[in-house]
């Protein structure tokens, strides 16, 4: 069963793509061309259902198993929160907390580490990005005051 | 040729700049240090060079990642032979009689059997480069829309002709889903929305360093995450000298394998890896010295770089994932790759090709006293190793498109290649397939306009014929191999 849960997947995408294909608004003129912004999208839908539905039949074998999902998905929520983090926060400041986060969750146990190694990291991508080549980083709106 | 010579001349200039020399001398240290970690390979490194080549001039950014790569393909053997880990597919045959070597304490040795034979491979692609990009860039000026869409179906074909046995289907549906992914967005030709769903954030398409650092730099983080490290123990090196005669006995070998390695980086979709396989697979069958199977493979897959970079240079058309990459990066540098860049863009032309010389003689000089030292980077552990690699990928994307929504973008994608590396299927044709998306239709679209629709100009042309044969050989390929492989039993019924 696991190994028809990929192509499943596949045939979804493609079902969803050719869906969202036909829903394409062609202008007037280019409706009746042979070549217009539907053809490469169908050609590729219909492609990929082919194949996914072959997928399907034979079934597939994973080529890597046992894998560990919970620090997967720990690692998904750290991205997550630094993504919503950095309108507000501002970019360095989500980096510092990031790092810091990411590196407890992963089993990293050396205050020093822990501490410094993201501190050090945000200053230095400040300092080279911001200060060295003047990039402009909005600073995040709980910081806006102080600009 | 007078004018080869002064576009030699023009590059040595370019090349020879010192701030240049500096960038190909960072470009080649970075490369080694990030190509060292394993599972980090050149694609993961050159996209998380990206945001710095942004801060570069156009030319030096080229010659910076030019540098990334070479050093990245250095650096992947040096975790091959030191640990038996070879991040990427390029540097696996190097571990067979590396690893070996470093074990029975060797490992100096074996280190410099492998960067003399990549300096020498790289020595001999680049000077092949020389004499023969120039010569295709004139030729293909003549190529229009026509030759350009067979080209890039020959590109995609070979996608298939080149995957590893029984991964034939798995390396189409990747490129499907690239150029899929490469139709997100506002069409070119009618200015009409696909694929948006409403999101202003799609409006402009997926950005192409968002799937570039998803699917090599955050996937590979993600796999890190979810594998058991099973490196083989760090073997460290105090001294990295060649032992009495291995000059004398790696010499042929590198010299017949770089052109072989040469040969088999032009041809689109087989790159570095198959390069270095041939050349080992070529060297065992009559020669059982381990340096030379050290060599073998290393000299192949550096002059397979160089070769890879004659389709992008000359016709704009990447043939590998790492070059996908870095036709990215020409793109967003304002570089337009293609034959009428020696006209337009000579310094950038010939700088590259030089440099690429330039960049090997820089990782030989600058990384044979450093290897001790910089090798010890290996034994960082991967909690520490994986938020950081997330981390500046994370970074680079938001620094490119200052979107938030990006970043989800990038996490779903980098979620999605995981679970589809878990199953098998190469994440190289996706890239591919991403890039080659946009111009393949463009071109397709610009052939039937001239032809007023008709699809016999893509068959009446000489070169267009050859291209379309070529296709279709490619297509037949795997049915054939499986022909002939098919069961003794099967054969006699």
């Amino acid at each position: 069963m696991t190994g028809r849960i990929v192509p499943l997947g596949l045939l979804l995408v493609a079902g969803i793509y050719l869906w969202a294909t036909v829903r394409i608004e062609l202008d007037p003129w280019s409706a009746d061309e042979l070549v217009n912004a539907r053809a490469l999208p169908l050609f590729c839908g219909i492609l990929l259902a082919l194949f996914a539905t072959v997928m399907l039949l034979r079934g597939l074998t994973p080529s890597e198993t046992g894998r560990r999902y919970k620090p997967l998905a720990l690692m998904s929520a750290c991205i997550v929160g630094f993504a919503a983090l950095i309108p507000n926060a501002g970019l360095w400041p989500a980096l510092a907390l990031f790092l810091a986060v990411s590196l407890a969750l992963l089993g990293e146990r050396r205050p020093l580490v822990l501490t410094l190694a993201p501190v050090a990291t945000a200053l230095a991508g400040w300092l080279l990005i911001e200060v060295a080549l003047g990039v402009y980083i909005h600073p995040g709106a709980w910081w806006a005051w102080w600009s | 040729m007078v004018l080869m010579w002064e576009g030699i001349a023009q590059g040595l200039g370019t090349a020879l700049d010192p701030a240049n020399l500096l960038w190909v001398a960072a470009g080649c240290c970075a490369g080694t240090l990030i190509g060292m970690l394993p599972g980090l390979g050149p694609i993961t490194a050159i996209a998380l060079m990206i945001p710095v080549s942004y801060t570069l001039e156009p030319a030096a950014g080229l010659i910076m990642m030019a540098g990334v790569y070479y050093g990245a393909v250095f650096g992947g053997s040096t975790s091959s032979i030191l640990i038996n880990a070879p991040g990427v597919a390029s540097t696996v045959a190097t571990s067979f009689d590396g690893y070996p070597m470093a074990r029975s304490g060797q490992a100096g040795r074996a280190l410099a059997i492998a960067a003399y034979a990549s300096f020498a491979g790289g020595t001999i692609g680049a000077i092949a480069l020389l004499l023969f990009a120039g010569a295709l860039a004139s030729w293909a000026t003549a190529f229009q829309s026509p030759e350009y869409t067979l080209i890039l179906v020959f590109a995609l074909s070979s996608i298939a002709a080149f995957a590893e046995r029984g991964r034939v289907a798995k390396s189409c549906v990747a490129a499907l889903l690239g150029l899929m992914l490469g139709t997100v967005g506002t069409d070119q030709s009618a200015g009409v929305q696909r694929f948006t769903f409403g999101r202003l954030d799609l409006m402009d398409g997926i950005s192409f360093i968002l799937l570039a650092m998803a699917v090599f730099a955050l996937a590979e983080a993600f796999h890190m995450l979810t594998t058991r490290d099973r490196g083989g123990g760090y073997r460290p090196a105090t001294s990295v000298r060649l032992a009495k005669g291995d000059a004398c006995a790696i010499a042929p070998t590198v010299g017949r394998n770089s052109a072989l390695g040469f040969l088999v980086g032009i041809l689109p979709g087989a790159g570095a890896t198959l390069a270095s396989f041939f050349a080992y697979d070529f060297e065992k069958r009559f020669n059982r010295n381990p340096a030379c199977g050290i060599a073998a493979p290393e000299a192949a897959n550096n002059a397979a770089c160089t070769g890879s970079f004659v389709p992008l240079l000359t016709l704009g058309i990447p043939g590998s994932g790492t070059t996908a990459v870095l036709l990215g990066v020409m793109l967003s540098l304002g570089i337009q790759p293609g034959p009428r860049l020696l006209e337009t863009d000579p310094a950038v032309f010939w700088g590259v090709i030089v440099s690429m010389y330039i960049g090997n003689l820089v990782l030989l000089a600058l990384n044979l006293p450093l290897i001790p030292y910089i090798s010890r980077l290996i034994q960082v552990s991967r909690p520490v190793l994986i938020p950081f690699v997330a981390a500046f990928s994370l970074v680079g994307v938001y620094l490119t498109t200052s979107n938030a929504f990006d970043l989800h973008l990038m996490l779903g994608f980098g979620i999605a290649a995981l679970i589809l590396r878990s199953w098998g299927f190469p994440l190289a044709p996706l890239l591919l397939g991403f890039i080659l998306s946009g111009m393949l239709e463009e071109n397709l679209r610009r052939t039937l306009y001239l032809a007023d629709g008709s699809w016999s100009m893509l068959l009446d042309r000489p070169a267009t014929v050859l291209l379309a044969i070529a296709c279709a050989a490619i297509w037949l390929a795997p049915t054939v191999r499986w022909w002939r492989n098919r069961p003794a039993e099967e054969r006699k019924s």
